[in-house]
Parts: structure tokens; C-alpha cells; sequence
């Protein structure tokens, strides 16, 4: 089982800390999330509770985009996260037609970004940004 | 027992917490292991008394300096319509005057007829909007900072980490070089900096090198914060007990305007359902604000990330409020009283309020839409009255005297934009 980011959604109190660690650490402008949690709510009368999700890359056991790639840009490593290849990927979006989350997302340089869980910090034995700046301990890479 | 989160913003917010530290004490929750009440207990908020020695800075020795007056936070406005003599001129600073005072008709009509209003900002807000000087503030990250303690047991100093951008210099700065023309050249030596001030300003009580980035954060020593505040039952009071009756507040009642009831008693507050029921049938529901997470009152709204983050200005209505009145999730609502009305606000029906209270956040700029001070009054927390004093004093006491911005006690009514 490859690595991903586990975020405990009990522990989540919605304070967007995991968002801006995300877009410091790779100079994200305003339009481009990695990470996007969301807010929503159980509205069982006696168990109504605050919800959070989040929308990130799962880095897929058998990633669709990385079937569906006509550049053959994205790569599933040996360690799983899935990684893209800036200089090959020709910006066709068809990986963001063919991931079930949507994640793909294309900026000033029509090249497909997302979560690729820090791998620059993993590799020298850091945790992601977002695991660092989460003040509730929630979010962990399995 | 955790307090400050709102439960004080009322015009009988002092109350709630004189009644909440009686409460405590009825059931000998202080002074013990497990057990405090936060107020009581001081965690820095809003300072230890006499921790920072201001005097040395304002006063310095040998200066004659007139006793000036006091603007008391919760009655500015007031204050810059009523003061006798008037107020000319206001310099603004590390706050949003505009966006964050109540009421903020009365806050504008305060703004405009000044004959001068100076603003020091870093970017273009409600109040430099209206400021007919704007000087360039520096950010934290380009000066000297005094971190005190606020909530917690810990300071840290701030130190500069990048040069300020053309023409901005350190708040500090700016009141030096205003302080040399105005002729006090000899007590704004050049050579000083932010560090000397801190020094000044708390050197004698605490360990400033400890505290200076990258050390500390540095825990405030034993004497100013104790772990368990009141261990030995001694409080400081005439008795020497906790005091359910004060003979202290009611001595100060005799000499200032305002709730100076010597036991903690319940009065109801400036606007609501149940105080003010005519006023309710026009405006059924009490309009609270929160503090969003990810940004401090009016800061960094404008900021690109921020908005991202943030979305649209919102009002949280509760399931039963909003089938009353045809409101859907996501719908654009109005929300008005007769000081004023918000348009286009997007409705968010929720659990996060009760029936009867809507929750509309803090700190939205006036130009960006959803500021909530359209709405509110001049109601003021007590026990003082400033408002009778035309917000002016001479003297004060914030143990004593209390004051908050009842922003809570806001009435409001709420129907779908066609």
C-alpha cells in the first residue's frame, strides 16, 4: 500500500491552517488548491454535528489519470504518491475528465498540478506542510 | 471556566462575568489544582497590572507633559462627535476604526467632521477610504515586536526578518519623528530602537533576551503568573477574600456613572427578544458575529488566499427561521434594522445557530460588503458608563471599569432579495 496523506476528520476543526501551509510551500496563486476542506453538517435532530472533508489527491492504487495520460507524464512511484512530469505534460486536461475527485488543476502554465505529497520534504524525512501546520494533529502520511 | 468568547459582548457583559467568577467561587473552584476562572486568574488578558511599565516610555523623566485624556475603546465614536473640548484630529492605527466600531453611521459622521483624520495602514481599507493623510505602515515582519502575553503564560519579541518596501518605517518611528517636531527632540534619541523600548517597557520584569526571536517563546516568571492563581486563598481585595459583595465597586459607583452594583445581579441587556419585545416584533432575530480562524477582526479580509478560503459573506440562519421566512441554503437575503441594512448576503441554513439567532462573521470591510457594524448599536458593556462621559476620562480602570462594544445585543430581521 503506497503512501497518501490520512486526515482524520474527527480531529479536523476547520481552520484552514493545512490550505495555507499547502500554498506557501508551493507558491500557489489565488485559484489553485491542492488541499480544500469543506465544511458541511448532520442535521439529525439530537446528533447534529459539524462535518469536514477534504478534496485531495488520494494518490490512487491504479491511478486513472496516469492510464488515461496521452504524454505519458504522470508516475506512480515506487513509494505510491503520484508525482507529474511538468516538462511532458502537454495540458490536454483529459486526467481531469478521468479522476473520480477532480483533482486535477491546470494553472498560468496549462500543466496539471496537484498534492504531490511534498515529496521534496519526504524525501528528507519532513513531513508535508499541511501534516506540519494542522494544529490538531489530524493529518498524517500513511 | 473559559471566558472572552463572546459571552461578555452585551451591555450586561460585565455581569456575565462577575456572575461567572461568583459562580466559580460558590463552588470553590479557585485557586485549585483543577479549577479557575480565567478573568480572575489574569492568563495575560489584558495584561498583568503592572507588568508593563508604560511610564517609562510616556512619561519619560524630566519631561513636562501635560495629563492628557483618554478615549475609552467602546465609545469613539462618541466621543468624536461629544468631547468637550472637541476632538480635532485622530491618528488611526493597528485597528480598523471604521469597519470594527459599532454602529458605523455614527462612526462615519465622527470621521467626517474631523478636521483631520491620519491613518497608518498597510493596505487601502474602510479607513483609509476616508483618511486625509495615509502613512505606509510596516508588517510585523518588518520591525520590533512585544508579543506579550495575551490568554496564555508566554512573551516573545518579534524581530525584523525583511527591510519595509520604500517609503514604510515602524509605527515606533513615525510617533518618534512626530514626538521630535512637536519639540521633545531630546527624549526620541536617534539611536534607539525597537529593542530599547522593550527593555523600557518590561526589562525589569522579565527576561527580554529570553523572549527575543529566535529564542522563546519565554514563560512569564512565577511572581506575575502563577500556575494556580489564588492557591493561597489571598486575594486582593480590602478583605482579603473573594469578595460576592464589593465594597470597592460601590465606593467607585460614587464617583463614575454606570452598574457599579456591588453584587453581581441580572439586568437585561440594551436589545432583546425578551428586554425589549416591542422593539423584537419589528426585529425577531439577535444577530452574533465569530471570529473566522483564518484571519484577526478586519486583517487580511481583502487578501487573495483569504478570500479563497473564505467565500462569499454568509449569514448562518438557523432551519426553523429560514422556513418561516422561504429562505433556502444559498439564497441572497437582506438583513436590516433601522440603522441600516446588508443586500446580497448569502443565507447558510445551519446547526450553528438556535432559533432567534443568526450568525453574521466579524471584520468584513464596509466596501467589500457584509460588515456587520451597518447593524449594530453604541451599546456598551459596563460596569462604567462612558457613554454619559462622552466616552472621555481622565482615569480608568479596566479591573474596575470593564467596558466592551456590545455588538450582541443587535437586533435584526432577515427576508429573501427578490
Amino acid at each position: 500500500m503506497g503512501k497518501k496523506l490520512n486526515i482524520n476528520t474527527d480531529l479536523c476543526m476547520g481552520c484552514c491552517a493545512c490550505e495555507i501551509a499547502c500554498k506557501m510551500e508551493n507558491q500557489l496563486p489565488a485559484g489553485i488548491r491542492y488541499i480544500v476542506m469543506k465544511q458541511t453538517e448532520d442535521t439529525i435532530p439530537m446528533k447534529e454535528k459539524l462535518l469536514f472533508s477534504f478534496s485531495v489527491c488520494q494518490h490512487c492504487e491504479n491511478p486513472e489519470c496516469i492510464k488515461i495520460c496521452p504524454a505519458h507524464a504522470i508516475e506512480k512511484r515506487k513509494d505510491g504518491i503520484v508525482v507529474v512530469n511538468e516538462e511532458m505534460c502537454m495540458g490536454c486536461k483529459l486526467c481531469k475528465d478521468a479522476c473520480p475527485y477532480d483533482i486535477p488543476q491546470f494553472g498560468e502554465k496549462n500543466v496539471m498540478q496537484k498534492c504531490n505529497l511534498c515529496v521534496n520534504r519526504l524525501d528528507i524525512g519532513l513531513k508535508p506542510s499541511c501534516s506540519l501546520a494542522c494544529p490538531a494533529g489530524a493529518i498524517t502520511v500513511d | 471556566m473559559s471566558c472572552g468568547c463572546g459571552q461578555q459582548r452585551y451591555s450586561n457583559g460585565h455581569q456575565v462575568q462577575r456572575a461567572l467568577a461568583s459562580l466559580a467561587a460558590v463552588c470553590g473552584h479557585i485557586g485549585k489544582e483543577y479549577g479557575t476562572y480565567e478573568f480572575v486568574s489574569n492568563l495575560g488578558f489584558p495584561g498583568f497590572e503592572g507588568f508593563m511599565q508604560s511610564a517609562n516610555v510616556a512619561v519619560p523623566k524630566n519631561a513636562k507633559i501635560d495629563k492628557t485624556r483618554m478615549i475609552n475603546i467602546s465609545a469613539v465614536a462618541t466621543a468624536m462627535l461629544h468631547a468637550d473640548p472637541p476632538i480635532k484630529g485622530i491618528i488611526s492605527w493597528r485597528g480598523g476604526l471604521i469597519s470594527q466600531q459599532p454602529y458605523i453611521d455614527v462612526t462615519l459622521e465622527a470621521v467626517k467632521q474631523l478636521d483631520m483624520f491620519v491613518v497608518i495602514e498597510q493596505f487601502m481599507t474602510d479607513d483609509t477610504d476616508y483618511a486625509d493623510l495615509v502613512l505606509p505602515a510596516c508588517h510585523f515582519l518588518e520591525q520590533y515586536g512585544l508579543h506579550t502575553s495575551y490568554w496564555h503564560h508566554y512573551n516573545q519579541i518579534l524581530v525584523p526578518v525583511c527591510q519595509p518596501y520604500y517609503e514604510a518605517v515602524p509605527d515606533v518611528e513615525i510617533f518618534e519623528e512626530l514626538g521630535r517636531r512637536l519639540g521633545f527632540e531630546e527624549y526620541f534619541p536617534r539611536e534607539r530602537n525597537g529593542i530599547d523600548y522593550i527593555r523600557m517597557l518590561v526589562g525589569m520584569n522579565t527576561d527580554v533576551d529570553a523572549a527575543i526571536s529566535p529564542n522563546g517563546p519565554a514563560k512569564v516568571s512565577e511572581e506575575w503568573a502563577p500556575r494556580i492563581p489564588y492557591k493561597d486563598g489571598k486575594f486582593n481585595t480590602p478583605s482579603g477574600k473573594f469578595e460576592f459583595y464589593s465594597s470597592v465597586m460601590e465606593e467607585r459607583g460614587k464617583k463614575f456613572p454606570g452598574d457599579y452594583h456591588p453584587l453581581p445581579h441580572f439586568i437585561e441587556p440594551d436589545e432583546s427578544i425578551k428586554g425589549t419585545p416591542e422593539l423584537a416584533k419589528k426585529y425577531p432575530l439577535n444577530i452574533v458575529s465569530q471570529h473566522p480562524s483564518f484571519r484577526c477582526h478586519s486583517q487580511y479580509y481583502n487578501l487573495p488566499w483569504i478570500k479563497e478560503i473564505e467565500g462569499p459573506a454568509k449569514v448562518h440562519i438557523n432551519q426553523l427561521d429560514a422556513d418561516a421566512r422561504g429562505i433556502k441554503i444559498g439564497d441572497k437575503v437582506r438583513i436590516f434594522n433601522d440603522r441600516g441594512e446588508l443586500v446580497d448576503i448569502m443565507a447558510k441554513v445551519s446547526i450553528l445557530v438556535k432559533p432567534g439567532v443568526v450568525e453574521l462573521n466579524s471584520g468584513m470591510w464596509l466596501k467589500l460588503g457584509g460588515n456587520v457594524n451597518v447593524l449594530t448599536s453604541l451599546s456598551q458593556g459596563g460596569p462604567r458608563d462612558t457613554l454619559k462621559e462622552k466616552g472621555i476620562m481622565y482615569e480608568y480602570s479596566p479591573l474596575y471599569d470593564g467596558n466592551t462594544t456590545g455588538y450582541f445585543n443587535t437586533l435584526v430581521e432577515i427576508e429573501k432579495m427578490r
